[in-house]
């Protein structure tokens, strides 16, 4: 945990109505640490993330692992990180499971036999071996976000952008997320407003309100100040 | 391959539609018969509520393409009222491509409910349609279940939230709603492309 993978400085964000909704964002992230991001809704963490992948583009520096975010540098980021998506709906877009975790690894330009290994090594993973030939709309909300976890884990990304990880899942599911991704040595940044996970999973946190850092530190050392939290909407 | 093939059924129904296209608008005869061969398959195949369910509800957009057909088309007026006048030929054509819209979304609601989708991709695969159409097929489908969901949610928030006997305050929510469907719609769509672009998609073929 000595580099430094992730960097960013002076990040300002608008969106096109002209609201600053990420305002002079600092941090950076070391090389496998767990990283999360928490506040209120609508504090900017989705919008964070989406920076992060040059989805949204704003002012400002985001380094990631040696890289500087520009249109050159673009795809081969995107090739270092895995990103989920709040919304397991807006990620499953093949018609059958396998499918779904092969788009991936297939758009990398591998070859069939390499894929089909990759798929079934990532499905084995979120525990869903045998989901192949399902049908990925068919499925409940907690399969689809393993799908869709299945399907970047597929492409063995060295980062994880995770928006919400654990939100709809039931106790069980999510315990098996939790325990999937402390086994997951990778660098992981997660969005979220599960104080819970972020205590068991994140080496350091960071605390967004209204699009301002109020707050980077280690997770015990903020949890159980439940008047600073709740003055921070969480 | 894995799997059933459904490649004999897309020939099939493709074939058949464009034999329907073919048909000249004036042709009955010939409508009559594709519409009994049709509906004595499908009956066989499903229940009648569901291929009335499923064809009558795409019926409002074939119409709302074709609606002026009766007033601007032909020569022969069939019916006159003020400056309005409805022709003899618009008409014929308005009913014979209502009537084979409605008969090939029936060979194609066969054809998708008498094989599971994957089978239906992999006939198209088998018969060497590019994979960027097939990827287009299934995120086409996909974004209908979505589209659906998303109309269907709304249309229960839009129930729960309205009480009264108000009439044109109901017909506003239901305007501005379907606004909003398409507004969301279309964010959905943007968002689902973000996704793709993530997982190293670039517009190519690949496989
Ligand atoms: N496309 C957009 N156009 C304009 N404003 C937006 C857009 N998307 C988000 N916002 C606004 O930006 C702010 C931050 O949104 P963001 O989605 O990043 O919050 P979040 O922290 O992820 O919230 P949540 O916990 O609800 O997911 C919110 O005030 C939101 O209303
Ligand atoms: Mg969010």
């Amino acid at each position: 945990m000595e580099k430094k993978i992730i960097e960013v400085k002076n990040y300002t964000f608008k969106y096109p109505d002209g609201r600053e909704v990420l305002s002079n964002i600092n941090f950076s992230v070391m090389q496998k640490e767990c990283f999360g991001i928490i506040g209120a809704n609508g504090a900017g963490k989705t919008t964070l993330l989406l920076s992060m992948v040059g989805i949204l583009k704003g002012k400002g520096l985001i380094k990631i692992d040696g890289l500087i975010l520009s249109e050159k540098t673009l795809k081969e980021i995107r090739k270092k990180v895995g990103f989920l998506f709040q919304d397991p709906d807006v990620q499953l877009f093949s018609p059958t499971v396998y499918e779904d975790v092969a788009f991936g690894p297939i758009n990398l330009g591998l070859p069939p036999d390499i894929v089909k290994n990759k798929v079934e090594h990532a499905l084995s993973k979120v525990g869903l071996s045998g989901f192949e030939n399902r049908i990925s709309h068919h499925l409940s909300i907690g399969e689809k976000r393993k799908v869709a976890l299945a399907g970047i884990l597929s492409m063995e990304p060295d980062m994880l952008l995770l928006d919400e990880p654990s939100s709809g899942l039931d106790p069980r599911a999510r315990r098996e997320l939790l325990k999937l991704l402390f086994n997951l040595e990778k660098t992981k940044i997660i969005a979220t407003h599960d104080l819970d996970l972020v205590n068991i999973l994140c080496d350091r946190l960071m605390i967004l309100k209204k699009g301002i850092v109020v707050w980077i530190g280690k997770p015990s050392d903020i949890l159980e100040k439940k008047k600073i939290l709740e003055e921070y909407g969480l | 391959m894995k799997g059933q093939c459904a490649h004999r059924k897309i020939i099939i129904a493709f074939l058949s539609i464009l034999l329907l296209m073919l048909v000249p608008p004036e042709n009955y005869i010939i409508f009559i018969g594709y519409i009994s061969v049709v509906g004595i398959f499908s009956i066989y195949l499903l229940p009648l509520s569901v291929i009335i369910k499923r064809t009558l509800s795409l019926f409002p957009f074939v119409i709302l393409l074709i609606i002026f057909l009766p007033f601007k088309k032909g020569s022969i007026p069939m019916f006159k009222w003020y400056n309005v006048i409805i022709y003899y030929e618009g008409s014929m054509l308005f009913l014979s491509i209502l009537l084979k819209a409605w008969i090939s979304i029936m060979i194609l609601t066969l054809l998708y409910f008498s094989s599971p989708f994957p089978e239906i991709i992999k006939g198209f695969k088998f018969l060497g349609i590019p994979n960027i159409f097939i990827l287009l097929t299934s995120i086409m489908y996909r974004y209908i279940y979505l589209f659906v969901d998303l109309a269907k949610k709304m249309e229960t928030a839009r129930k729960l939230k309205y009480f009264g006997k108000n009439r044109n305050l109901y017909i506003k929510m239901y305007a501005s709603s379907i606004g909003l469907l398409f507004i969301k719609a279309y964010e959905k769509g943007d968002q689902i492309y973000n996704a793709m672009i993530l997982r190293g998609f670039d517009g190519e073929e690949n496989n």
